[in-house]
């Protein structure tokens, strides 16, 4: 082999190796930047759920609701229920 | 060459060559003397270390579906007293608004932060935003939520800074926190929130959920059958406790007056107490069945034997004297009970002597129930070397003993369960020891004096058609400068609901109403009655 093929080969050879490098770098970069972004979101999605659920609960509270249905009962007509108020369906009457 | 060059070419050589020497003491001084020290410089220009906390634990109820403490971040405002673009118009806007925030300003005008205000409402948000004062910069702190204010004493509260202050939140607070971790992040000055890579320097633990025994359905029901019992009353305290005897699962431990979780700045602290737990009581009566337990293991008396209650509502026995509240002339020891009679119980108590004292023990009275909850009274019952002649007679109807409502709420679970030990919990990790502490026959005995103490007696007004009810009630003095004060009274109804294997204790308890002719039987026996049927209907036992 001539020198200057030899030359040219090692060069060629080094700067592959050094785009490779880059390459390699670049893309790892790359895919931690998309893997934290997608952190982010989850984070952002634990936070929205945190808000959401913290709003179904509010809507749901007892008193509230407790409070509405004293405020409405003529047109609801919710009244409370005593126990003797109940009977019991036997297993066979249900059919 | 001659001698004057030779001469100076040495001098020379000689200037390079200290110049060269000090030039190379002075890198070995810097690269392996300092070496750590620009190490660590160099490091603080691309190295950021971030110590977090997880997010604290969600507390659940029984079923796992309903959460009593939730997490829901909090806005903080701040500003950085160094920084400052619109001085006057911030200290004009924090002196209207924010008054002490502006006090902490004008002390601390070089500190690097400064907070306004943390956990703003909504139209402190809303007041700040509209301003326009740039200076002022929010900030999101994780804070908790409490969905069922019903709960309050018994779940507690965490503080500003989220670690427990009382109640469960206190208990857990290493489990429901965690531990932090410590990360150490690469990056550059212009990659914001981005990193190069990251390494754990320090290892944390995840916060863990907590599940309770407690149904925050029951809980919820009860906490409005006490707030109306207590309004009814115009009583000062009210308290209730559903436990499942059979593996001391506590369901339902409610107390009133309570607080408002989510309103940090109004609690008051005297109304933070669980009062089921921290409070001991004299509970009068209601130890009367405890007193016959005794005597019926020790085979000292028999339900159906005679005792002589001397047709009075006032005697002596040893000189001491004893109040009952009806009279009754010779009956049965089971009418005894039923009857709530003082001087019928006192007789048979005299032939228990010191043992009575050991029963009590026996019960778990003035021991710790060793609960997973803060602050525990173990109440205390008064010792045989202590004893007058009046202390056989106090303690056979709940005096000269003090009890927390879960002490009692034990007792009545070991009477429904056969005489078997229970512990009773909170958490479901607390595992039951199967213990026998009385036989059989005299809890069948107790169980039925209790039946007949609701279907005839003194608890009539807990009966509930259909079900078999076993109550005792309990009205007793407070004392009050040394003296019993008729005028302050504690209600008390203990029992056990039972129907086709379903069984629950309930204890109801009415602090001081305002009117002074009460007794448990008209005020605590009917809020068991109204506990016990919402009960029943929430768990579909019909």
């Amino acid at each position: 082999m001539k020198q200057s093929t030899f030359l040219a080969l090692f060069i060629t050879a080094n700067i592959s190796f050094i785009f490779l490098q880059v390459h390699k770098r670049t893309k790892r970069i790359k895919l931690s930047y998309t893997k934290q972004t997608i952190e982010n979101q989850k984070i952002s999605l634990i936070k929205q759920k945190q808000e959401l659920t913290h709003t179904l609960y509010t809507l749901n509270d007892r008193a509230s609701i407790k409070e509405y249905i004293k405020e409405n009962k003529d047109t609801l007509a919710l009244v409370p229920i005593r126990i003797n108020q109940i009977k019991k369906v036997p297993d066979d009457a249900r059919s | 060459m001659t001698h004057v060059h030779k001469n100076r070419s040495i001098l020379i050589l000689l200037f390079f060559f200290i110049g060269y020497l000090i030039a190379i003491i002075n890198l070995v001084y810097l690269q392996v003397v300092q070496h750590q020290f620009f190490v660590q410089l160099g490091q603080k220009q691309y190295q950021t270390s971030i110590t977090s906390l997880p997010p604290r634990g969600l507390i659940l109820d029984r079923t796992g579906k309903h959460f009593l403490a939730l997490n829901k971040d909090s806005i903080a405002a701040f500003i950085l007293p160094r920084q400052l673009e619109m001085k006057p118009q911030l200290q004009k806007f924090l002196a209207k608004y924010f008054p002490h925030a502006n006090e902490r300003l004008a002390t601390h005008s070089h500190a690097h932060f400064l907070y306004v205000q943390r956990k703003l409402t909504p139209q402190q948000i809303d007041l700040i935003t509209k301003s326009g004062i740039s200076d002022i910069k929010f900030l999101n702190e994780p804070s908790r939520y409490y969905p069922l204010p019903a709960s309050a004493s018994l779940i507690g509260l965490t503080d500003i800074d989220n670690k427990g202050l009382f109640g469960l939140e206190l208990e857990f607070d290493q489990l429901l926190a965690g531990t932090p971790s410590t990360v150490v992040l690469e990056k550059d000055a212009r990659s914001g929130h981005f990193y190069f890579s990251r390494h754990l320097d320090q290892e944390g633990s995840s916060a863990q959920q907590l599940q309770l025994t407690i149904d925050s359905d029951l809980q919820y029901l009860v906490h409005e059958a006490l707030l109306e019992t207590v309004a009814k009353y115009n009583a000062k305290e009210g308290a209730a406790i559903i436990i499942d005897p059979q593996n001391g699962d506590i369901l339902a431990m409610v107390n009133v007056p309570s607080f408002d979780p989510n309103n940090f700045k109004d609690i008051d602290p005297a109304l933070t107490k669980n009062t089921c737990v921290t409070e001991a009581y004299e509970l009068g009566s209601v130890f009367k069945i405890c007193t016959a337990l005794a005597a019926l293991e020790e085979n000292v008396v028999t339900p159906d034997e005679l005792i002589d209650c001397k047709n009075t509502k006032t005697t002596y026995i040893d000189g001491r004297k004893i109040n009952t509240v009806h009279e009754a002339g010779i009956i049965s020891f089971e009418q005894v009970i039923a009857q709530s009679n003082n001087i019928g119980i006192a007789q048979v108590a005299k032939r228990l002597d010191t043992k009575l004292y050991d029963h009590y023990l026996r019960l778990g009275f003035s021991k710790k129930t060793r609960i997973t909850f803060p602050g525990e009274n173990k109440g205390f019952i008064n010792p045989p070397a202590n004893w007058s002649k009046q202390s056989i007679i106090s303690l056979s109807y709940g005096y000269e003993v003090t009890a927390n409502l879960l002490q009692l709420a034990r007792a009545f679970s070991i009477i429904a369960n056969g005489g078997y030990w229970i512990d009773p919990r909170l958490t479901f990790d607390r595992q039951q020891t199967k213990q026998k502490l009385y036989r059989d026959e005299p809890i069948a005995i107790v169980q039925n004096m209790l039946e007949q103490t609701t279907a005839q007696g003194t608890a009539r007004k807990a009966h509930i058609k259909g079900y078999r009810v076993m109550c005792k009630t309990g009205t007793a003095n407070m004392l009050e400068n040394g003296h019993y004060n008729p005028d302050r009274n504690i209600f008390t109804c203990a029992g056990i609901i039972e129907k086709n294997g379903y069984q629950r204790v309930i204890i109801t308890f009415i602090k001081e109403a305002a009117q002074n002719d009460l007794y448990a039987s008209m005020v605590a026996a009917p809020l068991f009655e109204q506990i016990a049927e919402k009960m029943l209907i929430k768990d579909r036992i019909i």
